[in-house]
């Protein structure tokens, strides 16, 4: 953890309740983008990132200043969207028939960028959807969040070489639909 | 090594997520075997399309007004916990509480009901004629005589031979 995080922790549990936002304003947006990721509706997400930091606030005494910030508070998440996603779980096909455009767009886009914005969101979704639970974290985690293999399992409360066996996975099951679907991106690549 | 360990391996290289020395073992494979060479081609590829969908992927973010009122709501909520526990001393609170419940289970045990006190005048005496109904030839006829107890309903009943030696039992 680097002092800054460290400072403003300390300060935090002295009691400037305000140092709390400084300290995780720098994971706003990723955390709530793997929440939107994970739960692929941006409502959802932002319930899920509003746990996220309200545990993190509650807890931080329980935090061991000497470890990374970042991978304690995405570890908060992941479990606050498990914990939401069983809570949904009943309510699957329901959810499934909505269309996953409420996932937030900036708005004033203009609506050719927004089509743009549904397609990718849609193409990715749909790549995610062959994986389970678990590959798709360990794939969000390594893949689309670049942590390393150590963090990405400090993160999800397991070990590297379950880390790497569930990324293993992951990645096949990925190149297998994209070769399916959208054989243009991997001409695209090339 | 050979295609099935290659192949196990293959994933984990298109990441950049092997150790220096398998990941040199699987580029001699690779060098020699063009089916391998192939499948790595197609996931590296397929890795780029996936990261670039992500990375084109706007999730959203929370407007200005959102994100005050959620940090907000958090500093409430941490100073809604100061306020209801930080203010009550919890140690002593839960010690009294113990204490209290071992008062009270120490009296409700140490609590008897108190014996009942057996006088004489707890119980109905009947007079000698009730008890004694005259007989036949005017003698006293005595049979038996009851004693009914005014607190517990015990009733003992005496009887009597001919010699007027009793034999009693109780109720």
């Amino acid at each position: 953890m680097n002092d800054r995080e460290k400072t403003l922790v300390e300060r935090v549990l002295n009691g400037d309740l305000a140092a709390f936002e400084p300290l995780v304003t720098p994971y706003r947006k990723p955390l709530l983008g793997l929440a939107c990721r994970i739960t692929r509706n941006s409502e959802d997400a932002k319930e899920v990132a509003q746990e996220t930091f309200l545990r993190a606030f509650k807890y931080l005494k329980s935090f061991d200043i000497e470890k990374e910030f970042k991978s304690w508070i995405f570890q908060i998440l992941v479990r606050a969207a498990r914990n939401y996603r069983h809570k949904q779980s009943k309510y699957e096909v329901l959810a499934m028939s909505e269309p996953a455009k409420a996932m937030a767009i900036a708005p004033g886009q203009d609506p050719e960028r927004r089509h743009d914005g549904d397609e990718i969101r849609s193409r990715l979704s749909d790549c995610l959807d062959t994986l389970t639970p678990r590959e798709k974290e360990v794939f969000l985690l390594r893949d689309i969040e670049d942590m390393n293999i150590r963090e990405s399992a400090r993160v999800l409360g397991c070990s590297a070489v379950s880390v790497r066996v569930h990324l293993s996975a992951a990645r096949k099951k990925i190149r297998v639909r994209i070769k399916e679907r959208y054989p243009e991106l991997l001409e695209d690549g090339r | 090594m050979n295609c099935k360990k290659a192949e196990r391996l293959i994933p984990l290289a298109a990441g950049n997520d092997l150790s220096g020395k398998k990941a040199a073992a699987l580029l001699i494979h690779l060098e020699r075997c063009p089916d391998c060479r192939k499948e790595a081609a197609e996931l590296e590829h397929a890795l780029r399309a996936a990261k670039a969908l992500a990375g084109g992927d706007r999730t959203g973010d929370w407007s200005e007004a959102e994100w005050l009122n959620l940090m907000r709501n958090v500093r409430a909520a941490g100073i809604q916990k100061k306020r209801v526990w930080a203010e009550i001393p919890l140690k002593p609170v839960v010690v009294g509480g113990l204490g209290l419940v071992l008062l009270v289970f120490g009296s409700l045990l140490l609590k008897k009901s108190p014996a009942p006190v057996v006088t004489r005048a707890a119980f109905e005496s009947p007079s000698i004629e009730q008890a004694a109904p005259k007989g036949i030839d005017g003698q006293p006829g005595v049979t038996s005589r009851t004693i009914v107890s005014k607190e517990t309903g015990l009733k003992i009943i005496w009887f009597y031979n001919k010699n007027f030696q009793g034999d009693g039992f109780g109720k």
